[in-house]
């Protein structure tokens, strides 16, 4: 009996050496909400634009602190961050878990370790990272803190991008948009403009190859530094000028109102509704235009006068055609919708044919001319890999090579395009000077300047759109703001440097 | 007087008798022609506890009883040490917080780690009297606790210390060894006795009071009935059935699941009632496997009385879980090793037990509550927690323990117990019916 009960006695320590034992194996986790997989961003050839990397994150277990004072003079030695910044972190008593630096570097999380603490603790976390900087932060876009897309293609793309182990091969072409932001930025340093942006587009395919926007030389990847970058291209709607002749132009054409050498006698000025239309060369006396001359000239009262013949439903018919009253999205990237007139009346139509009264973003913009120049109902595309859909031939075959054959002539008479012409490249290109709209009035000198253009013009392979915002005039310009004279040569200069990068083989 | 004259003769005769026994030669027969002389040769020739060489012819299978158990002896001096270190670590905080000089606690342990020592080296050779040892201690402690109810000062709410000549003693701690001692002489022949012994002790510890040791001295009561009277099958049964009331308890009332919970969980109730026990259990878990290091524990900063009751939290911390496991493997061993030296007398058969419970379950009964198992009692780690009294009366119970070695029922067949057997007169115990029978 002694014996039992001194056995019973033994056997009753075994529970607390069990117990004891148990504390090794304690280790609390709290649920890191980041989302650990997310696939790579890669542009057509395969650089990466955007990748997730392994960092860590040291955070504390309020309650479990038992040494703060200690804790709080060793973190801010390793982190190098202020004293009284991290204990500020500590008077949260209510919360179970509190980050208190995310994203350390390795040396500084094995130092933490190694002190060995209760309370404190170091997560495996993760992290997303541009290589490329700023250079695509307005079309890809950031992530949050928990490695959700909050802009951009990341959180267009947020779904697959989560769930997929391939990367999100993008149409993207890196050497084409350093080349569209080395350009713009240096004319948004030498005009002192407001904003740039631009966006060249594969004309066969619909492929975006550049989008570029206007963005300050800020490093993307500290998070706190980044700052909210907006897309202007897909997000800036804004009434774009004279380049939306070229839809008029092709309206006029395939509706058979004028060919191009209809002539049109254009009064100095000419009244549509309550106001009156001059002509940008304000000439002095009435002379009488042939279409083609009118459209490379860009005037204004011709075009107001052709339009007033097609009259209203021809008008609005041939926009909607080419998808200008279109919720557009390119692969599920939203775009902003276009302000243009709920009933449309005469007057309204004229200026709209000098790209007065109707305002849309560049991107359905781009698409439109897109349409014009090839005669497909053709979309915009940013995936490298899109769903390829039947295309219809929404413009004849004749008035597509006629519009080809004006905006060559529009780049030829113009006096860039005498001093510019490009041997084998056949540019051609339209300008396009908005005034814009300030407390409900036009204001002069303050003008967004545009430039299409396509080459080789006589069957396009590449069309781009150039943004000026509010340049101001220089020696250069001879006092002019405007668009000839400003983005015009850009595009040149564009052309000649992205021509052999894409491939595209001059005439000879 | 009588009995202080002839335990300081005790005492002081080992030299005489170690320093007689190196010059002169004896053999069996003279042992047995001076039986009064070698009785105490025999139980109290060990000061240094080492085994001397004996200079008599031994004929065949006779064996010496060894003169102390070395583990139950190596047990003590492990537990006194590892008190020592701890003590020095924790107590360090509990000095800034009572404005004493920083070793304050730490050089009154070392003193009463020596008084300790010398308890268990006095006690070692004192088996002839215990009975009357045990007497006096009863009555001494009854005076001491009826004196602590009415002198005593209150310490956090519990009158348990009195102060004599400038010492402080806590009776409640002899009244253990007492109760023991005694109980385990009436168990078995006088009900009235024993139930006295045990009823004045206990219910004037109720009204310091100490609940702790209420519950001890009440287990040991339980626990010496249990063996002389009960059958372990109505023990076993009360326990499952005990247990299976407590399971049906945890399903059906919402309050006893929360406070099964509170034990088994420390996290739950982590602002309330289980703050000490949660950040007691931060500290054990922040130790590890190997421990902080001696000296860089942080839970002495949380609680003022870590050197005393929550010592085996600070072992954990600065010692890692196999410091825990290690002194927890001492009680362990303890326990198994008394067992494979019970005496084969009845009278000290009953006296070991009893202490090596009272120890185990002393023991037990702290570590279980720093390991949350249990809500908190006023119990201190035998022989490592710091206290004056306690050290004293842990001393005395392996002291006690260690004598009770030496006439272990392992030596039942060889002729030095036989020869004990026949030398009645002599030793003040009485010796087992068994080898009465066979004489």
């Amino acid at each position: 009996m002694i014996k039992q009960l001194i056995a019973f006695a033994m056997i009753l320590y075994i529970p607390l050496a069990i117990k004891l034992s148990s504390y090794l194996l304690y280790k609390p986790m709290p649920v890191i909400k980041t989302h650990v997989r997310r696939a790579d961003i890669v542009d057509s050839s395969g650089v990466l634009l955007a990748t997730t990397i392994p960092t860590q994150s040291v955070y504390i277990v309020p309650h479990e602190v038992l040494e703060r004072d200690k804790i709080v003079d060793d973190l801010s030695a390793i982190l190098n961050v202020d004293r009284q910044k991290i204990d500020a972190r500590f008077n949260t008593k209510s919360k179970k878990f509190v980050w208190i630096l995310r994203h350390i570097a390795p040396w500084q999380a094995n130092a933490i370790e190694q002190l060995n603490y209760s309370g404190l603790y170091v997560a495996k976390d993760v992290r997303r990272f541009y290589p490329l900087g700023s250079l695509f932060v307005h079309i890809i876009g950031r992530v949050d803190d928990e490695n959700n897309g909050i802009s951009g293609i990341e959180v267009a793309f947020d779904s697959f991008l989560k769930n997929s182990n391939q990367p999100l091969k993008l149409s993207l072409s890196v050497p084409v948009q350093s080349v569209v932001k080395e350009v713009l930025d240096e004319a948004k340093a030498e005009f002192g403009a407001k904003a740039v942006y631009g966006m060249v587009v594969c004309a066969k395919t619909g492929r975006i190859l550049a989008s570029y926007s206007q963005s300050e030389n800020f490093d993307v990847n500290p998070h706190e530094q980044a700052q909210d970058a907006v897309n202007l291209n897909t997000h800036d709607v804004s009434e774009r000028g004279s380049v939306f002749k070229l839809i008029n132009a092709a309206m006029l054409l395939e509706n058979g109102i004028v060919d191009l050498e209809t002539r049109t006698v254009c009064p100095v000025e000419y009244k549509v509704g309550w106001h009156y239309v001059h002509d940008p060369d304000k000439r002095a006396v009435e002379c009488v235009y042939t279409f083609e001359k009118g459209f490379s000239k860009s005037s204004n009262v011709m075009l107001s006068i052709l339009t007033f013949r097609a009259g209203i439903d021809k008008t609005v018919d041939f926009l909607r055609l080419v998808g200008m009253f279109d919720d557009m999205k390119i692969d599920s990237l939203s775009v902003e919708r276009g302000l243009f007139p709920t009933k449309w009346t005469m007057p309204q139509c004229q200026t709209s044919s000098y790209g007065h009264g109707i305002a849309t973003t560049n991107a359905q913009y781009i698409r439109a001319v897109l349409r014009v120049l090839t005669g497909y109902d053709r979309q915009l595309h940013i995936l490298h890999d899109y769903m390829p859909s039947q295309e219809k031939r929404i413009i004849s075959e004749s008035t597509v090579r006629k519009m080809r054959y004006l905006i060559r002539i529009a780049f030829l008479n113009a006096w860039y395009g005498k001093q510019g012409e490009i041997a084998g490249y056949d540019i051609g290109g339209k300008t396009g000077t908005a005034n814009k709209i300030i407390n409900g009035k036009y204001v002069e000198k303050h003008n967004l300047c545009n430039y299409v253009f396509a080459f080789p013009a006589h069957d396009p392979k590449i069309i781009g759109v150039l943004c000026v915002d509010e340049p101001h005039a220089t020696a250069k310009t001879h006092g002019y703001v405007m668009s000839s004279f400003i983005v015009a040569p850009l595009a040149v200069k564009l052309v000649k440097k992205i021509g052999p990068i894409l491939g595209v083989v001059a005439k000879v | 007087m009588k009995y202080v004259s002839k335990a300081s003769k005790a005492f002081f005769g080992i030299f005489k008798e170690r320093n007689s026994k190196r010059n002169s030669k004896k053999n069996i027969e003279q042992l047995e022609v001076s039986n009064k002389e070698k009785n105490v040769i025999s139980l109290k020739s060990s000061f240094f506890f080492k085994q001397h060489k004996t200079d008599f012819k031994q004929p065949a299978n006779f064996r010496l009883p060894r003169k102390v158990d070395r583990v139950i002896l190596g047990i003590a001096y492990t537990l006194i040490a590892i008190g020592l270190v701890v003590v020095v670590s924790s107590s360090y905080a509990a000095t800034r917080v009572y404005s004493l000089a920083n070793f304050h606690f730490a050089i009154k342990h070392l003193i009463f780690c020596a008084v300790g020592l010398f308890c268990i080296r006095f006690f070692s050779t004192k088996l002839h009297w215990l009975d009357k040892f045990g007497k006096i201690l009863w009555f001494a402690s009854v005076v001491g606790l009826v004196a602590v109810l009415i002198f005593g000062g209150s310490v956090k709410g519990a009158s348990r210390w009195i102060s004599l000549f400038g010492v402080s003693f806590q009776p409640s701690e002899f009244a253990k060894i007492a109760v023991i001692l005694e109980g385990a002489k009436y168990v078995e022949k006088n009900w009235k006795m024993f139930a006295i012994t045990y009823i004045i002790p206990i219910s004037l510890i109720i009204l310091q009071p100490d609940l702790g040791n209420t519950v001890l001295i009440s287990s040991l009561a339980i626990a010496q009935l249990i063996t002389k009277r009960f059958d372990m099958k109505y023990i076993l049964v009360g326990l499952i059935g005990v247990i299976l009331l407590i399971t049906a308890a945890y399903f059906l009332f919402d309050h006893v699941h929360l406070r099964i919970n509170t034990f088994l969980n420390p996290t739950v109730d982590i602002f309330g009632a289980g703050y000490q026990s949660y950040k007691s259990f931060l500290a054990m878990r922040n130790g590890g496997l190997f421990g902080r290091g001696f000296g860089k524990g942080v839970m002495k900063d949380f609680l003022p009385d870590a050197h005393t009751d929550f010592v085996f939290c600070v072992i954990v911390e600065e010692f890692g879980v196999l410091g825990g496991l290690f002194v927890i493997g001492l009680f362990f061993a303890l326990g198994y090793r008394v067992l494979k030296m019970l005496a084969f007398d009845e009278y000290i058969q009953m006296v070991q037990y009893s202490f090596v419970i009272c120890i185990l379950s002393q023991a037990w009964l702290n570590i279980a509550s720093t390991l949350s198992l249990i809500p908190t009692k006023g119990l201190t780690l035998p022989l490592v927690s710091y206290g004056g009294s306690g050290m004293i009366m842990q001393g005395i119970s392996f002291g006690i323990l260690i004598a009770a070695s030496r006439v272990s029922s392992r030596f039942e067949k060889t002729p030095v117990a036989k020869y004990l057997a026949h030398g009645k007169k002599n030793i003040n115990f009485k010796l087992n019916s068994m080898m009465k029978q066979k004489h």
